[in-house]
């Protein structure tokens, strides 16, 4: 088709018309003659005398003399001729990795820029987690850059090298023969653990001791008695298709939560004419994300929840003919328990019973009953058992023994937070000082490397190599993405120094793999193949270790037995909150400020009480109660929590961490302006304190008496307790902001529950044609768990400030992307709803006509756009937003020249004081897939752009696209008959829809609403 | 003396001014030092402007996270104060311009200093929308200047950018008109004044007037055309202002019943804020025989008007808000009404609504202690309506997952009382340095020269000492 360009093309007419003169001057190098200097130079002559000439050419020399001596040093800038391999400017890199935010082990990717990660997003290819990362994994790259982190040994609370550290403890292990104790949190690093072994086979009676703060002991020992093998089961919850959990919260926290989001939606999909989901039970005290998405939740206090479990153990020992000894609990609700035996029966091999309760006796039951639903080998594998939770309960207790009896020579302590954690942190920390040697790896001074003689300072697993064996069969790998300090070395590199051995951590990684894991590779053949092809993808599946012996099931010999609460007495539940976990990563600020999904609370853990119990002792939201058990005491503010069962009382642990003193100062500073926190307090109480050690376990619960003080604490929440029904005396109308249907009914009509307004006839029927692309984004409610992952994601790639509690309070925060909360039907029995929002993006936007300065516009591609340096901050925008999704840079919240600025995303300006801000839809990513598309110079495919909120999101709720490509994801979510725009009726066109929520229940009457 | 009263008629000046004394009478504040009490006056005005200027200046340099604002309610006092002023300005131009118009001569003992007033109450309005901003120093890119950023123009669709215009252009007309009223009577001052510099100002601001016919022919003309153009202003600023709520899609702004609604209610607070200044100024400064009770009753009686409308205008809405059957509307005002912010709604129906129906009560519209408290009531009142609009709209608007509550900061408070300080230190320097009343105006109303024919001529003592000798202007 291309025809040959004949076309000239001509500077001047003088150039087209090619008169001779033109001619002429082409031939000389300059076009017009420096006539002075020529003069000069030829003629003999010259207008300019030779004195002038000299004057001139002095006085140009002194000036420029004059010139050079201005200014100070010089400044030798490398223009980067010679490009370092690897980094092009403004060119992202990503490494595959494993991230260790918990010792669930998710599979990510970094993003590095110019030499440094600023990102972390899911590693799609991952086996477990499948592309997800919770919100916990999403903050570790802020750690990374977190100015307290360790850079230095200390011996004696003093910095020191390691050369002088190593030789200090070498030679205080040479007087050491035996009882060396090393206590580590959970070790899935197989590499790690043979170095420990390796080290500790030098002193007999040692031994490598796993204690997880937040203990899943009791369902390892379970099975140690069940099977004769000590292994925490694999849980496939896509396969189950009837899920009872028993105050365990797979979606919010417990054991690997993203790789159960990621399988229980997928078990979700409402797919085919009679779509089939999972049905999911729970049965709690408290409010959790789990019980906020189940489709039957059951209050019900831990004697209850017991009765019911040993009841159903009963009926299913009936059903399947096996024998089940006469353990009986206290007043089961016979409804309940027939309800869920029926389901159970119904799904035998393809259900699951799963139990938080950190009790060997309880756990025994529930195996039992998956035992005879045959379950293992369908929705549990224990022959492919995980290794992402490895800690023993009775081992710590018996080391605890030992050092009362000063058995305890030398106690190494690594990833793990004894002295803050244990029950009795306070006798461990007494204990602890007394060991002859006490040796920390610690990241950061915390409670007990501040008590340790020897801290070893370790690097960011974002900055080290490691190996991770999740499940048996699966290795991840821990690569750095930027270099560690010299100073800081792993615990593996130590041992091995110590030994005598390499001291280059990949080299021991390497020649580990070599040795024991390249023997169970499957199919490649050369190891630095294996390596190279494992280090890239970030995981490696290879043959399971050598199958092991389980024996016959047998039940254990002990009933379940819990504690009874009545009267004024109240059951405490301590909970991780989704953020906070076991208070691990308390110094992340990120985390701080994420509202707990639930609660929405932020920088502080309280009491959360049912409506009743609060009015039992006339305390509202923020006032203080002193929560006692047994002379262990803490005041707590009350968090009234709709759900709650009226006996229970939950905290959170993983608060009144050390070092949490640092924020005080978050925050403006202004004439009213509060710190985060008053200063030397820490944010938030221990509540580690209630946890008790029994026979075998660690109890997360116990028995309080509460009381109150008359002290009353501002609680910030990012969202205040309104009902999405107005209050009868506004007229109780119920806005249609979320939705939500039965299985039943959807069956029956798919857009059941989702009542379209009646629209009225439109002036402009397409006032504009978006002829390009047209961007949209669809969000499935009925996926959504709430766990606010994408919050994070949407916080670290857009350079989004934290602002602190005083700010949070106010109604300030800063976050771009929230997730409301919405609860229906009476305090007895609520359901939970969960709705992201962000920038809607309307076509026909409330906000873009009212700015005066045009600072806020729309693109040819359905994007509503604002525009920081033209926006001048009256607000009108953000009071004109129905949605309420903009935020007003209220002060100066950016720090400059922090180390932490580090983490920040170079495609993102940070914007300044007194200018809106908003969701964006990644625009940055937007342009970065259509400019590489172009430079392929191929069409953009649907999926090539991934926006933050969407990419992490373990329940992939959310999706994005070009409606205008029918055939995308998002188009055909939109012409779901499930798909709804909040506010439709408005008629602002959104471009983010909404899909309704479907639980799995009978067929409800459908409130046709809406009108 | 014996100057004629009608029966049917009460003069409107009493006193039976002669011309002279009407001329002694307004030049008498100017000509004389300040009294103690103008000092005291004047201090404390002065000191809560500067505690004003602290405040303002404190948020600019922190930023405007000092007000009590937050991410629902993103306007508050700073609007709120913004609209009070803007209404209060109106009563000047009403009364300079449309009774002017309407031949309302009565005005004229009062138009002078309700007109400055409604300058100093603009001044002040005008401030709000500029420190409102979260980036102040860049608040002339809301003005449509030349420019080489692109060209960048500004959004002629948001009602912010006709504010901008309204407001500046009824402030430039609301002073060309006070001035041009203004320039006889300076002259009159540069004629009697005694000191060189004093002389030399006023013969300067009173652009040469030498009171010729032809001169004053031409005066009148210019104010009667001033006029003319200043009546469709009384119904344009405030008919804009509304629009910055009315445009908007918030439950409770988005009414199409706010441009006669906010004009009638600006009246209704101008009159009274006028009023309270008459009523302190008269005692003042002894000129209760030129703003007499007549006066005031008759103010009484536009409050009695325009609060009756605004009444009304209160009563449509709720009812709009029902009949409408739009659950959002609904819900807005019935959170008014016994919402978190009920106090305000009840005090903005109290000050403006009930309370002044006693106004129809002759004996005490005349009573002047009573009107005076009434006054600052409706002024209370009306302040509160905007509160009310402004915040309990926004507050809780359509999800409820983002509803907030407010509450103003210490700063946010000072500002608004720094405000008044504005706005008493600028009249208090008016009072002290521009003649208070229309002398050539006032003149007008007087009984002089309306003597019968059947009466005897009087012999007028007062006309040999007319006017001073007129000054020859040299040009």
């Amino acid at each position: 088709m291309s025809e040959k360009n004949t076309k000239k093309y001509w500077k001047g007419v003088e150039e087209r018309e090619f008169t001779p003169e033109f001619a002429q001057t082409l031939e000389s190098e300059f076009p017009a003659k420096p006539e002075e200097i020529e003069d000069f130079l030829t003629s003999p002559k010259p207008k300019t005398s030779r004195r002038s000439f000299l004057k001139i050419a002095g006085f140009s020399v002194a000036g420029s003399m004059i010139a050079s001596c201005v200014g100070g040093s010089i400044e030798k800038s490398i223009p980067v001729l010679i490009k370092p391999e690897e980094i092009t400017p403004g060119k992202a890199y990503w490494y595959a990795t494993t991230c260790a935010g918990c010792s669930a082990s998710c599979g990510i990717l970094t993003k590095n820029r110019d030499g440094r990660p600023i990102k972390v997003e899911g590693n799609p290819q991952h086996l477990l987690s499948k592309g997800g990362v919770c919100a916990v994994g999403q903050a570790m790259v802020l750690g990374l850059y977190d100015t307290h982190r360790l850079q230095k040994p200390k011996a004696n609370g003093q910095d020191t090298s390691s050369m002088e550290i190593d030789s200090a403890i070498t030679s205080k292990l040479a007087g050491i023969n035996d009882n060396v104790y090393f206590l580590t949190g959970t070790l899935s690093s197989p590499s790690t653990k043979a170095t420990i072994q390796k080290f500790l086979s030098k002193y007999p009676n040692s031994k490598h001791i796993e204690y997880d703060a937040v203990s899943y002991s009791a369902i390892l020992d379970s099975h140690e008695i069940n099977f004769g093998q000590r292994v925490l089961p694999h849980y496939n919850f896509d396969k189950a298709d009837v899920i009872v959990s028993f105050d365990a919260d797979f979606l919010g926290t417990w054991i690997s939560p993203v790789e159960f989001t990621k399988a229980y939606t997928s078990g979700r999909k409402l797919e085919g004419k009679s779509p089939k989901i999972n049905k999911h039970f729970q049965l709690e005290g408290r409010m959790s994300v789990s019980g906020a998405n189940a489709d039957r939740r059951i209050k019900a206090t831990r004697e209850e929840e017991v009765a019911i479990l040993l009841a159903i153990a009963n009926k299913i020992a009936q059903r399947s003919g096996s024998e089940f000894p006469s353990w009986q609990g206290k007043n089961a609700d016979s409804k309940v328990v027939n309800e869920i035996v029926d389901s159970l029966w119904s799904a035998k091999g393809k259900s699951l019973v799963i139990s938080g309760i950190n009790d060997v006796n309880v756990q025994n039951v529930v195996n039992f009953i998956n035992e005879k639903l045959g379950n293992y080998g369908q929705t549990l594998d224990i022959e492919n058992a995980s290794k992402q939770w490895n800690g023993n309960d009775s081992d710590v207790k018996e080391l605890i023994g030992k050092m009362k009896n000063g058995q305890v020579n030398a106690l190494f302590v690594a990833d793990s937070n004894p002295a803050y954690s244990l029950p009795n942190s306070e006798e461990f920390k007494t204990l602890f000082s007394k060991v002859p040697l006490t040796v920390s790896f610690a990241e950061h001074i915390d409670e007990t490397s501040s008590l340790a003689k020897f801290i070893i300072s370790t690097p960011h697993f974002l900055e080290s190599w490691n190996d991770t064996e999740v499940v048996s069969g699966m290795m991840s790998v821990t690569q750095p993405t930027v270099p560690a300090t010299k100073e800081n070395r792993t615990v593996r590199q130590t041992l091995s120094t110590w030994l005598g051995e390499s001291t280059d951590d990949l080299k021991i990684l390497q020649n580990y793999w070599q040795e024991n894991i390249f023997s169970r590779a499957e199919g490649l053949s050369t190891f630095q193949t294996f390596w190279d092809n494992s280090v890239h993808d970030g995981f490696v599946k290879i043959k399971p270790q050598e199958p092991v012996e389980f024996t016959e099931f047998a039940l254990g010999q002990n009933a379940p037995k819990v504690q009874s609460v009545s009267g004024d007495s109240y059951e405490l539940v301590l909970y991780q909150k989704a953020a906070m976990l076991d208070g691990k990563h308390a110094q992340n600020a990120w985390l701080q400020e994420l509202s707990d999904p639930v609660t929405k609370a932020v920088w502080d853990n309280y009491v959360c009480l049912s409506q009743k119990t609060a009015e039992k002792f006339g305390v509202v939201n923020g006032d203080v109660l002193k929560v006692d058990s047994d002379g262990v005491t803490v005041n707590l503010m009350a968090q009234i929590q709709p759900g709650q069962h009226d006996n229970v009382v939950a905290i959170a642990v993983g608060y009144g961490r050390m070092g949490t003193e640092r924020f005080a100062k978050i925050g403006p500073k202004w004439i009213e302006g509060k710190g985060t926190l008053e200063e030397g307090k820490k944010v938030g109480k221990n509540a580690y304190h209630f946890t008790q050690q029994k026979a075998k376990n660690i109890s997360f619960s116990n028995k309080v008496q509460l009381s109150k003080t008359g002290e009353h604490r501002d609680l910030a929440l990012t969202q205040t307790h309104h009902t999405i029904t107005e209050p009868e005396k506004f007229g109780g109308e119920r806005r249609n902001m979320v939705r939500e249907t039965t299985l039943a009914s959807y069956i029956k009509d798919p857009s059941s529950g989702n009542h379209r307004p009646h629209m009225t006839p439109e002036l402009w029927e397409q006032d504009f044609k978006y002829e390009g692309h047209h961007w949209a984004m669809s969000i499935d409610l009925g996926k959504c768990t709430g766990c606010s992952a994408c919050v994070i994601s949407c916080q670290a790639e857009n350079n989004i400030p934290v602002v602190g509690k005083d700010e949070v309070f106010r109604r300030r925060e800063m976050q771009w992307m929230r997730i409301d909360r919405y609860y229906s039907g009476d305090d007895g029995d609520v359901d939970t709803l969960h709705q992201p929002v962000m920038c809607q993006h309307c076509d026909h936007a409330p906000c873009e006509g009212v700015c005066p300065v045009l600072a806020t516009v729309h693109s040819d591609e359905g994007l509503n756009q604002q525009i920081y340096n033209r926006c001048v901050g009256t607000r009108y925008c953000a009071n004109n937003c129905p949605y309420k999704v903009r935020r007003f840079n209220w002060f100066d919240y950016w720090n400059q020249g922090e180390k932490e600025n580090l983490v920040l995303n170079p495609d993102i300006t940070t914007r300044s004081r007194g200018v809106m801000e908003k969701c964006s839809m990644c625009v940055q990513r937007i342009q970065e897939a259509k400019t590489e598309a172009k430079r392929l110079n191929k069409p953009l495919a649907d999926g090539d752009i991934q926006l933050a909120c969407q990419q992490s999101c373990p329940a992939d709720a959310i999706v994005f696209g070009d409606v205008n490509d029918k055939e995308s994801v998002v188009s055909k979510a939109i012409a779901d008959a499930r798909n709804y725009t909040m506010l439709e009726e408005m008629n602002f066109r959104t471009g983010v829809s909404y899909l309704t929520k479907v639980r799995n229940r009978g067929e409800i009457s459908d409130d046709k609403h809406g009108h | 003396m014996s100057t004629h009263y009608s029966t049917l008629r009460k003069p409107i000046i009493e006193g039976n001014k002669s011309l002279n004394q009407v001329t002694e009478d307004v030049a008498r504040p100017l000509e004389r030092k300040a009294t103690p009490l103008w000092w005291v006056a004047f201090l404390i005005s002065f000191s809560v402007l500067m505690v004003g200027v602290v405040a303002v200046v404190y948020q600019i340099k922190t930023g405007i996270g000092t007000w009590g604002l937050n991410k629902t309610v993103g306007w508050a006092f700073d609007i709120t104060n913004f609209v009070f002023w803007v209404g209060i300005g109106h009563a000047g131009t009403l009364i300079s311009a449309i009774l002017f118009l309407f031949r309302q001569r009565w005005r004229t003992s009062i138009n002078r200093s309700a007109e400055a007033m409604t300058i100093f109450a603009v001044m002040c309005a005008g401030i709000f929308p500029i420190i409102h901003m979260g980036r102040p120093w860049l608040f002339y890119w809301i003005a449509p200047y030349f420019n080489f950023r692109g060209p960048l123009w500004v959004n002629f669709r948001s009602p912010l950018l006709w504010d901008f215009f309204a407001i500046s252009t009824y402030f430039t007309i609301s002073f060309v008109f006070w001035y041009i009223g203004l320039i006889p009577d300076l002259a009159t001052m540069r004629d009697r004044a005694t000191s060189k510099v004093k002389k030399a100002i006023y013969r300067f601001t009173s652009f040469g007037w030498n009171g010729s016919v032809r001169t004053w022919n031409r005066y009148e003309t210019v104010y009667m055309l001033l006029a003319a153009l200043a009546t469709p202003l009384v119904v344009s600023v405030h008919t804009i202002v509304s629009m910055d709520f009315a445009t908007s899609v918030i439950p409770g702004w988005h009414t199409t019943i706010f441009p006669p609604y906010f004009v009638a209610g600006a009246i209704f607070s101008g009159f009274a804020m006028v009023l309270t200044l008459m009523i302190i100024a008269r005692k003042v400064m002894n000129y209760e025989e030129y703003i007499t009770v007549d006066h005031i009753e008759k103010m009484c009686k536009v409050i009695i008007a325009t609060g009756g409308i605004v009444g009304l205008a209160y009563a449509t809405e709720m009812f709009m808000a029902w009949y409408s059957v739009n659950h959002y509307e609904r819900f807005a005002f019935m959170n008014r009404a016994i919402g978190p912010f009920a106090w305000a709604y009840w005090t903005m129906v109290t000050c403006n609504v009930i309370l002044p129906q006693l106004l129809w009560f002759k004996k005490l519209r005349r009573s002047i202690p009573f009107v005076f408290l009434m006054t600052i009531i409706v002024n209370i009142g009306m302040w509160f309506e905007r509160f009310v609009i402004i915040v309990t709209s926004i507050h809780r608007d359509f999800l409820p997952s983002s509803w907030a509550d407010y509450s103003p900061s210490i700063i946010e408070i000072t500002t608004f009382i720094g405000s008044f300080g504005l706005f008493f230190t600028a009249f208090l320097l008016f009072a002290r340095f521009v003649p208070f009343i229309a002398i050539g105006e006032v003149k007008g109303v007087l009984s002089y020269g309306k003597q019968r024919k059947h009466e005897p001529e009087k012999e007028v003592e007062t006309v040999k000492i007319l006017e001073p000798k007129l000054e020859v202007v040299e040009d």
